[in-house]
């Protein structure tokens, strides 16, 4: 008789060693069936504006910390690249980036990036070079301004949890306008990173005050409201790829990122 | 009466009680172990004792009594209060109003001049702010430690309450208390306490509408 119980126990054993380290799914959840802010609004819970102001006080407070892991990671990365010049973004980082010819892999928010070899991504230009147009800076070879003149126009849609489009063509020297509109149930972030910044967040991922810190980005826009909108125009200044993503804590993990590249830089995306 | 802890009134005087009882137990057993001879003290003896027993937890209930009486002035006295539900009344004496929206997962902060900020609400020292929160989506928490008050916010409903911000500047936690998905532990804000301690408007009215 024991032996059925012990053969039993073992089998058990077994059975949920296996649903706990092999058989685990995904991180994802239903979105919400819809955003009760347009009921709120027709209460009057809530200001009618769609598309709000953001609050400059609270931008001004500088209340979120960068972490000290992604702070001494950028610090080498701005190092290196001032050190350096012509350095490529495989001497980049110690950290999550190895060169790899060929087509690489960009999997997760784990967050191992490997990137093609070419060398083409000069981190000399993305950190030092300031061409100024409308009120912002050139930073990562991006050159974001809120309009301007462009030569084409891409919309994006917001949802849970994905972009209207993962992969974005575009060549040097491209000015593009963007409009970008929340189409989910759930307040979204916009934001621009390039991959040194991309290999930053790998750390942050793994904490719980994800929203207590600082989201480090080439182009930000916090907080659109389900059925808000924004646009800007953008001019890239040199070849590279760049990942857009909404960085509210599981969106990205859950698939709500992209990426921007030109010709032969993309990566490719294990999603 | 002070006691070496630094504990004073009723709850000193039902430490040494308990403590003298705890002594007079544990001689009473060592004693019961090792006297050769046993000791057979009379009836009214033990009645004697049974009788202190009693006595003594009749005072150590009406001591409990006025201690807890005393703790719940306190705990009512409104000058002491730091937070609190809103009832709907005297909304003018507040310095400041704040509409959140608590989503899936973060919190959104309106101000009065309809400005949105994320995650980060900033007030000045010891004004007293009323939170009027709404949920996007779930079943939400609003939980600010250091102001003492959680509040669970319902879909399709507004929670109103109302916080004293702490008098020493500084970065304190707001947090939802409620699982309301994967995100859950990571929704949380900052409640940033900075500036100069307003002038006017402590003194403007009654929080809980009486005046």
């Amino acid at each position: 008789m024991i032996k059925v119980f012990v053969s039993v126990g073992m089998i058990g054993g077994l059975v949920i060693a296996y649903l706990t380290v092999f058989a685990v799914g995904p991180i994802s959840q239903l979105p919400p069936p819809e955003s009760l802010l347009t009921g709120f609004r027709a209460k009057g819970f809530v200001p009618t504006v769609v598309n709000l102001e953001e609050d400059e006080t609270a931008e001004e407070a500088e209340v979120f910390e960068v972490p000290p892991q992604d702070a001494v990671m950028l610090k080498q990365i701005l190092k290196n690249s001032s050190s350096m010049p012509g350095m490529n973004m495989n001497s980049m980082g110690e950290a999550a980036m190895k060169p790899a010819p060929g087509a690489a892999k960009m999997p997760n928010a784990e967050g191992a990036m490997e990137m093609k070899a070419d060398g083409a991504m000069d981190m000399k230009k993305e950190t030092s070079t300031d061409m100024p147009m409308g009120d912002k800076m050139a930073e990562g070879g991006l050159l974001v301004a809120d309009n301007g003149n462009f030569d084409r126009e891409i919309k994006l849609t917001m949802a849970e949890w994905k972009f209207s489009a993962k992969q974005i063509d575009v060549k040097p020297g491209e000015r593009i306008k963007f409009t970008v509109v929340n189409d989910g149930q759930i307040p979204h972030e916009f934001m621009f990173m390039n991959m040194p910044l991309m290999s930053a967040v790998t750390y942050r991922a793994t904490r719980a005050d994800w929203n207590l810190v600082e989201h480090k980005a080439l182009f930000e826009k916090a907080l659109v409201l389900p059925g808000g909108d924004f646009s800007f125009v953008l001019k890239v200044t040199q070849p590279g790829t760049w990942m857009f993503m909404c960085m509210l804590p599981f969106h990205m993990q859950m698939g709500m990122m992209g990426q921007m590249s030109t010709p032969g830089m993309a990566m490719d995306m294990a999603m | 009466m002070e006691n070496a802890l630094g504990i004073s009134g009723p709850q000193a005087i039902m430490m040494a009680v308990t403590a003298s009882f705890t002594v007079l137990g544990m001689v009473m057993l060592l004693a019961a172990i090792f006297m050769k001879k046993r000791w057979k003290p009379s009836y009214m003896f033990e009645f004697a004792f049974i009788g202190l027993m009693l006595g003594l937890v009749y005072y150590a209930d009406v001591l409990s009594f006025d201690t807890y009486t005393a703790y719940q002035e306190n705990l009512n006295a409104e000058e002491k209060m730091v937070s609190g539900n809103f009832v709907g009344k005297g909304e003018a004496a507040f310095d400041r109003v704040v509409t959140v929206v608590a989503f899936q997962w973060g919190f959104a902060f309106i101000n009065e001049d309809e400005q949105l900020s994320r995650n980060a609400v900033v007030v000045k020292p010891g004004e007293k702010i009323l939170f009027k929160i709404v949920s996007n989506d779930v079943i939400h928490g609003f939980n600010i430690p250091v102001a003492q008050i959680t509040a669970e916010i319902d879909p399709d409903d507004k929670r109103e309450v109302w916080i004293k911000a702490p008098d020493k500047p500084g970065k304190y936690l707001i947090q939802c208390v409620n699982y309301c998905g994967v995100g859950h532990s990571q929704m949380k804000a900052w409640l940033v306490v900075q500036g100069s301690t307003p002038t006017a408007g402590l003194d403007g009215g009654s929080i809980n509408g009486d005046a």
